[in-house]
C-alpha cells in the first residue's frame, strides 16, 4: 500500500482544520461517525470515518489523491499536515 | 459548521435527539428514500485489524473501515446516510444501520477471518409505502 500508514484520528482532525481554511473546501460532520470533506469541484463529499482511534491508510491515500487533484497543495505539503 | 471532534459531534447528536424536531414528514421521507434507492456494490478486504470497504454507488466510490462484520454493515449504511445528507431521524425510519445488508452467507464471510476479501451487491431498495 505504498508509503502510507494508518493515521491517528487527532492528526486527521488537524489536517481537516487546515483543509477547511483553504479556498473551495468545507468540512462538516454527517451520519453518526463521519467527517465530510466537500470541494466546489466535487459532486459528492468525501467521508472519513472517525469511529476508531486511527484512520486506515487506504482512506488517507485516497484523500491525498483527491486533495492534490484540486491543486490546493502538493503531496509533500499534504503529508506535512498529517505530521 | 466546522468539523467537530467525535465527542463534540456525539454531544450535538444527543442534543438534537432531545431538543430537536423529531417529526417525520412522509413526503420528506420518500424524497430521502429516493436518494438511497440506487444499487450499491460493496467490495471489502482485510487490512490489519480493519475490514476496509469500497462502496460504489451512483458512479462514486467511498471507502470505509470497521473492526467487525456487524460494525462494517453499520459503517456502510452510515456512509450512505452521510453523503446523501439524510437526517438521523429519517435514517432511523429508513432502516437505520441495516437498510442495506448482505445475505447470511456474505455476512458469514465477513465474520470469517480466513476469507481476506469478497464483495456483495444490493439492488434497488423499495420506497416506503404510505
Amino acid at each position: 500500500m505504498g508509503e502510507y500508514a494508518d493515521v491517528k484520528r487527532n492528526k486527521v482532525l488537524k489536517l481537516l482544520k487546515w483543509l477547511e481554511a483553504q479556498t473551495g473546501f468545507t468540512v462538516d460532520n454527517g451520519g453518526k461517525h463521519q467527517w465530510l470533506i466537500k470541494h466546489d469541484s466535487w459532486s459528492r463529499p468525501f467521508p472519513i470515518p472517525f469511529k476508531h482511534n486511527t484512520v486506515n491508510k487506504y482512506i488517507i491515500k485516497d484523500l491525498m489523491r483527491r486533495v492534490v487533484a484540486t491543486e490546493i497543495c502538493t503531496k509533500d505539503q499534504f503529508d506535512q499536515h498529517l505530521k | 459548521m466546522p468539523a467537530l471532534s467525535p465527542l463534540k459531534y456525539k454531544l450535538s447528536i444527543i442534543k438534537e435527539a432531545i431538543f430537536g424536531d423529531s417529526e417525520i414528514i412522509f413526503e420528506v421521507l420518500v424524497a430521502n428514500a429516493h436518494k438511497l434507492s440506487n444499487p450499491v456494490s460493496v467490495s471489502w478486504k482485510r487490512d490489519g485489524d480493519f475490514i476496509i470497504g469500497f462502496i460504489d454507488v451512483d458512479g462514486e466510490r467511498y471507502i470505509t473501515q470497521a473492526k467487525s462484520a456487524q460494525e462494517f454493515i453499520e459503517m456502510v449504511n452510515d456512509v450512505l446516510y452521510a453523503v446523501y445528507k439524510i437526517p438521523l431521524n429519517y435514517a432511523k425510519e429508513l432502516g437505520g444501520h441495516y437498510r442495506v445488508r448482505p445475505s447470511q452467507k456474505e455476512f458469514d464471510e465477513l465474520n470469517n477471518t480466513a476469507i481476506k476479501k469478497s464483495s456483495f451487491n444490493f439492488g434497488k431498495v423499495a420506497l416506503p409505502a404510505s
